[in-house]
């Protein structure tokens, strides 16, 4: 049944723009990191990371693990899904000292499988067999994982060293496919690909066809838009009227400036940030839908996930609780955590406690996750909890929620995220969205709609407030009041007072041309909170640091839901 | 206990702190047979045929083909260069108070420790005991199916409680009461009670377990339980304690507990060895406040 699904999606979601929805009724969110680092990763291994991936797994579960200086650390709240994603190229060399044995790579992958397969516990935490595919060149990143939807009879990892072009790796994928072996590729870092992640052309600067855009759909359903290095949503320069687009950047490229031939220790100390256009996912949608007026189809159909990229072997993605990013050799102390790191020419600081992935699902089943991802029911989070629905459709009663069975309602009056809307008689669509607080976070301060669209060959973006807490409205400005902030920096403290626990609105588009393919999404944000660098000083009985915001609103960013008119 | 596989002495050749000794060895012999340590030979490098072989296959491993001339040269190059700089920043004394080169060799040295810990494989008997003095970490959760009724903060302020308390009179004597619409669903199973808290916060669970576990065991609308959206009448259907498995049906997650308490405990007790050796010497401090600027 599911990989029926599988199958017909890409033909679907294109062809004709028809709805990849299925019938089912979503009824639980399920929370997880698909991107993490242990060991076997080289560079983690120099960080000093010795965590395998059977630590990872139990860290993410909930256990308590060792840690340096002699502590545990534990989750406050356990994950429900982790995939192991080690970078393929190289795989376990470091760790093993520079080991020639040309088995090593096959060894070292077959524990990382046999990991995944030992720690899946059906209904109660999914693992998923994946690795890392790190194309890293000097001009911009293009980095992949790979997710495997099975464990048995894998393929050795494609990887960076086999072809540095992702449409090769999408031919691997689908000639994998082909023999039954069914898995996806999530871009990720699309900050500081310098413009190449989203470029408006094939990666030999050809224009693209209907058939790339098929491909790369059917092998990349759901990009990751937060995690360690940054955001990857938007950028000021791309939302200039955008007051929350200014969050958690990373715009320095990750290998710029090394010389050839040099080594990590001799890297430049000189910053370059990338190239914006073409490195931000709603200005890559919004692209989309452009392409999908003009031309007829559209490469940037995509959803939205989160992952840490730690390379710690621990998604420690609580910002009060997160105790290494990189490695015992780099981050895992206080100390080494506060004084100016000079691994990177940022400072150590500016990484982010983000992000994870929510999946609307049935069951906490690795087949249930999958399909979630592949239908692009998922949103992503900078690390809370944050629990949304987002539907669409045409004929919704508008107090559907006040009744019990809203999100019956939902499904079979219209869309969740990551669907597809037809065009209907005319009037303007109504979108239903109930968010509600992480129970073990901070309260909400909004539910924002971000709509991009075309006209003439030009690209828009409009966010509406859709809900605000404490009553406040949006002014003449078209801008709502800021929500307040009760953070205490020196204490790393904040309250509830301000926010609500739950918001939700039965939304209609007041600026709705059925003529005009559109494309929708939803951000909650959080109230100010303490960053997880504000927890340190305050551990430290220092005061917030001086190069990065001392507080952080955290958020969800649904999947989008498309709008395609009827001609 | 025995050692994992015939490959041990395959694999220990493989272990850098094998080739550490056995490298340590051969220096030693050298020194026997050249006299004193002299200059000259710091300023010795010498790639013999097993680092060439070494450079070749990790190239291979890396390009999935064999070097070309060319490229195994500028491999040496590299190579050389690498070992030069190296010496000379050794001769600077630069590997002192870095805490990479601290961390990473520290690493190095635990890491060949335990590898060796880690081929052990217990007895029967070994593991039956561990199982028996870990059971707490064995059990399978508690179970429960629940329904809910929702009075929300946000929409019914100052009267939330309130309404909650009559609905709950009502529920009790049978009537049908007006709650509000939840985000989530109002009639859940939990297969691990504890997770209750991922979706009401942690305050509830507490209250919901205490409640409908025995000696309670609460089967009738109880409530006012409040939660991080509001208030909550609740009425749990089935509950089903945690309870111990066999060592059957857990063997694989207690061999692999056994096996890392194992390597833990030998690095322990080797570290106390290496330990011993050292007199350790630590300036006095009183508070923190003393070191750290405000």
């Amino acid at each position: 049944m599911v990989r029926a699904t599988t199958k017909l999606l890409p033909v679907t979601v294109l062809v004709g723009g028809l709805a990849a929805q299925s019938a089912d009724v979503s009824e639980h969110v399920y929370f997880g990191d698909l991107h993490l680092h242990t060991r076997y990763s080289n560079d983690a291994s120099t960080f000093g990371t010795t965590r395998t991936p059977d630590d990872a797994y139990r860290y993410a579960k909930g256990e308590a693990i060792p840690h340096l200086g002699g502590i545990e650390i534990q989750l406050n709240t356990p994950l429900d899904f982790l995939a192991v994603t080690d970078h393929a190229e190289n795989i376990g060399r470091n760790q093993a000292g520079q080991n020639p044995d040309p088995n090593l790579g096959r060894e070292v992958w077959a524990e990382i499988v046999e990991a995944a397969v030992r720690h899946y516990a059906p209904g109660e935490f999914t693992t998923f067999a994946a690795y890392e595919w790190t194309v890293g060149t000097r001009e911009g990143n293009l980095h992949r994982n790979v997710i495997f939807e099975g464990t048995d009879n894998l393929p050795f990892p494609f990887s960076g060293r086999d072809s540095r072009n992702p449409e090769d790796l999408w031919d691997y994928l689908d000639t994998q496919r082909a023999n039954g072996i069914e898995a996806m590729a999530i871009p990720h870092n699309m900050n500081v690909s310098n413009g190449k992640m989203f470029a408006l052309v094939d990666f030999a600067g050809a224009p693209m066809t209907a058939d790339y855009a098929v491909q790369r759909l059917r092998n990349e359903p759901v990009v990751e838009i937060t995690q360690a290095k940054g955001t990857s949503e938007t950028h000021p320069v791309m939302s200039p009227n955008d007051e929350f687009a200014d969050f958690e950047l990373f715009p320095e490229l990750l290998t710029a400036n090394r010389p050839i031939g040099g080594t990590a220790a001799t890297a430049g100390v000189v910053r370059v940030d990338g190239r914006v256009p073409g490195s931000y996912a709603r200005e890559a949608i919004i692209n989309g839908v452009r392409m999908w007026a003009e031309q007829g189809f559209n490469p940037f159909q995509f959803g939205f996930v989160g992952g840490t990229d730690f390379h710690s072997g621990t998604s420690a993605v609580e910002e009060n609780n997160m105790t290494s990013m990189s490695g015992d050799a780099v981050d895992a102390t206080l100390d080494t955590r506060l004084v100016t790191n000079t691994w990177s020419r940022l400072p150590f600081v500016a990484r982010s406690a983000a992000g994870l992935t929510a999946a609307w699902a049935n069951a906490n089943t690795r087949d249930q996750i999958y399909a979630a991802l592949r239908r692009r029911e998922t949103y992503a989070t900078t690390g809370t909890r944050i629990t949304v629905r987002f539907f669409a459709g045409w004929n919704y009663d508008e107090a559907l929620l006040d009744d019990d069975d809203w999100v019956a309602q939902g499904y079979a009056g219209g869309v969740p995220m990551g669907g597809v809307l037809r065009g209907g008689q005319g009037g303007a669509p109504t979108f239903v969205i109930r968010a509600a607080k992480d129970p073990v976070a901070a309260n909400l301060d909004r539910v924002q709609v971000i709509k991009g669209w075309s006209a003439e060959g030009d690209t828009f973006e409009r966010i509406y407030d859709v809900a605000l807490s404490d009553g406040r409205r949006v002014g003449p400005t078209g801008k709502a009041p800021p929500v307040g902030n009760t953070v205490d920096v020196m204490r790393a403290t904040y309250t509830d007072d301000i926010g609500a626990a739950s918001l939700q609105a039965v939304w209609r588009d007041p600026e709705f041309d059925p003529d005009v393919h559109a494309v929708y999404y939803v951000r909650v944000i959080e109230i100010p909170t303490p960053r997880w660098s504000t927890y340190d000083t305050a551990a430290a009985g220092l005061p917030p640091r001086g190069d990065v915001a001392p507080t952080l609103q955290e958020r969800a960013y649904t999947s989008p839901i498309w709008y395609v008119p009827d001609n | 206990m025995r050692f994992r596989g015939a490959s041990l002495w395959r694999r220990l050749w493989r272990e850098p702190l094998t080739r550490f000794f056995a490298v340590g060895a051969g220096l030693f012999l050298v020194y026997a047979v050249v006299g004193t340590h002299s200059p000259a030979d710091d300023r010795r490098i010498h790639i013999d045929q097993y680092e060439l072989q070494v450079l070749a296959a990790l190239w291979q491993a890396q390009w999935r083909r064999p070097p070309t001339h060319d490229e195994l040269t500028q491999l040496v190059v590299d190579r050389v260069r690498e070992e030069v700089l190296y010496r000379e920043a050794l001769a600077l004394n630069l590997d002192e108070n870095d805490v990479l080169v601290r961390r990473r060799l520290a690493q190095k040295l635990e890491m060949a420790l335990n590898d060796v810990a880690a081929m052990i494989e217990p007895s029967g008997d070994d593991l039956r005991q561990y199982f028996e003095k870990h059971a707490h970490l064995y059990l399978d959760p508690a179970r429960l199916t629940l329904t809910h009724k929702f009075f929300s903060d946000d929409r019914r302020g100052d009267t939330v409680d309130a309404d909650a308390r009559t609905a709950l009179k009502a529920l009790i004597a049978g009537d049908t009461v007006d709650d509000d619409s939840f985000h989530a669903a109002k009639t859940l199973t939990l297969h691990n009670a504890d997770r209750l808290a991922q979706v009401f916060g942690t305050a509830f669970r507490d209250a919901v377990v205490a409640h409908a576990a025995p000696p309670r065991s609460q089967r009738a609308w109880f409530g006012p339980v409040l939660s991080a959206y509001g208030v909550h009448l609740v009425r749990v259907h089935a509950f089903r304690e945690a309870r111990s498995q066999t060592i059957g049906a857990v063997r694989e997650t207690v061999l692999e507990d056994w096996r890392r308490d194992y390597v833990a405990a030998r690095e322990s007790e080797r570290y106390a060895e290496m330990r011993a050796l050292y007199d350790v010497d630590v300036a006095p401090f009183a508070s923190i406040g003393e070191l750290v600027q405000p």
